[in-house]
């Protein structure tokens, strides 16, 4: 077959990703100096569910991504795009839980752990993207308020959680605390055990009960 | 009578030695907008066009490249990030006044130190044999006057392994599309250029051009014909545009 029929339907995700990743880096100058380290070298993430394939190269100032590629990449994290995300903002991720979720890291491991490590550490200045865009005067004014704004809902938002977990748990007592229900769970346990050591004591009775030759039937005894 | 050897300038027929003459008129009054002509006349498309093409390339850290007809240097610029500073991206181009509106954003941009800048003609490129590990040319092909000669010239300079890729537009597989696209060509491409550059003329002559460049079996033949193995097509935006690709072996 020598006629292919391409969507660029994928093609112009990836360009809008890598400007988007690029004006970001703009934005984010530890972030590009912690990625000069990793000048040169490649990661190719397989996201499956929906499947689209991103390789991303770290190149002198700037992230390039393509939808395909030829030489593989110096690692490789493929897995569902689900478990993927829920793994981003992850402090500690240990090999087993990667496994657990599906996700499969081929390559060089550390290498893997570093550029998670540099997405971890992604801080925007976004002061100065919005300087950028409405001047650095409004765009102070408007990140103090968002500052304030967002720590008061942060602050608020915590309280609100401990209040309402203590009121249904400790005053309501609608919900088990977690202390109580691991009591409850190792109370079940240890009944669990009990039977099944009493269900083999009945049954090794039941053994010594039965005689070894049972007497012949009456039918026998006549004949 | 005159014995006279004729070819294609859009629908016209004019000697063979006048054509090249007649596409630098055309390119030389466009040349400084054309990067805004191909962002109006495709809706920005012609980036993907372009993007599709450097992910088929296969072009990694180190390699040379040959961007033919790269006029403004969109290819070049992605090229020279790729190849690195070990590789080499020379941009190649006819007309004197594209190259040097490419070479102007190309260093305005930074882009420098891996990139030469070379007026040659396709049909007889000034490099030795087995010299490129990629050749593209984007848009280019169908103003070339002999394009069986051009595509053996550039499969002369390709090293044996190396991949020839031609960008260009096409036939569209949907009939009814074709029609839509007929109407677009004819009616609206000429007035877009009458707006935008006050010359209708050469963007009929780009709609023209298009309809008497091969179809997508046609330019695949021909490039096997030049020598290429392996040749495929990818067939972008419904036909409009197609991928032509070949390996030297």
């Amino acid at each position: 077959m020598d006629e292919h029929r391409q969507s660029l339907i994928p093609i112009f995700l990836t360009e809008q990703l890598e400007r988007a990743a690029n004006r970001a880096l703009y934005y984010a100058p530890v972030t590009r100096l912690q990625l000069t380290k990793l000048k040169g070298k490649s990661l190719a993430i397989e996201l499956q569910r929906p499947n689209f394939p991103l390789l991303m190269a770290v190149g002198k100032r700037s992230l390039s991504f393509q939808n395909r590629w030829e030489t593989p990449a110096d690692v490789t994290i493929r897995g569902p795009a689900i478990a993927l995300l829920r793994q981003i903002g992850r402090e500690d991720i240990s090999p087993a839980e990667l496994m657990q979720s599906g996700i499969e890291v081929e390559g060089d491991q550390q290498l893997a752990q570093q550029f998670l490590q540099v997405l971890r550490d992604l801080d925007l200045d976004l002061e100065t993207a919005l300087g950028d865009l409405i001047g650095d005067v409004a765009a102070h004014q408007i990140s103090d308020l968002a500052r304030v704004g967002f720590g008061w809902l942060k602050t608020t938002a915590k309280t609100v959680l401990n209040q309402s977990r203590h009121m249904i748990a400790e005053e309501k007592e609608w919900v088990l605390t977690p202390r109580k229900f691991q009591r409850f769970q190792s109370d079940v346990e240890e009944l669990r055990e009990d039977t099944d050591r009493l269900q083999a004591r009945i049954q090794r009775l039941q053994k010594t009960l039965v005689p070894s030759n049972p007497p012949a039937t009456e039918n026998e005894s006549e004949s | 009578m005159s014995n006279e050897k004729t070819t294609h300038f859009g629908f016209k027929n004019v000697p063979v030695e006048k054509k090249q003459k007649y596409v630098g008129e055309v390119f030389h009054s466009v040349a400084a907008k054309y990067d805004i002509m191909n962002d109006l006349m495709s809706m920005g498309i012609h980036r993907l066009w372009k993007r599709y093409t450097i992910e088929m390339s296969g072009v990694r850290p180190g390699h040379s490249v040959l961007d033919l007809a790269g006029g403004t240097g969109d290819l070049t610029m992605k090229f020279s990030r790729i190849v690195g500073e070990q590789g080499k991206v020379v941009l190649s181009d006819i007309n004197s006044s594209m190259l040097s509106v490419g070479r102007d954003k190309l260093l305005d941009q930074g882009y420098a130190g891996n990139i030469e800048y070379v007026q040659a003609n396709a049909e007889c490129l000034p490099f030795a044999d087995n010299t490129f590990d990629c050749i593209t040319i984007a848009f280019g092909l169908r103003n070339v006057t002999d394009k069986q000669t051009a595509l053996e010239s550039m499969t002369r300079v390709l090293k044996p392994g190396g991949r020839l890729l031609v960008l260009e537009f096409s036939k569209p597989t949907n009939p009814g599309f074709e029609k839509v696209y007929d109407r677009y060509s004819f009616s609206v491409l000429p007035f877009i250029g009458k707006l935008v550059t006050n010359d209708a003329d050469s963007y009929r002559y780009l709609a023209e051009s298009i309809r008497m460049h091969p179809d997508q079996k046609t330019l695949k033949h021909m490039m096997r014909k030049a020598g290429l193995d392996r040749v495929d097509y990818h067939n972008l935006t419904g036909g409009v545009v197609a991928l032509h690709r070949g390996f030297k072996y």
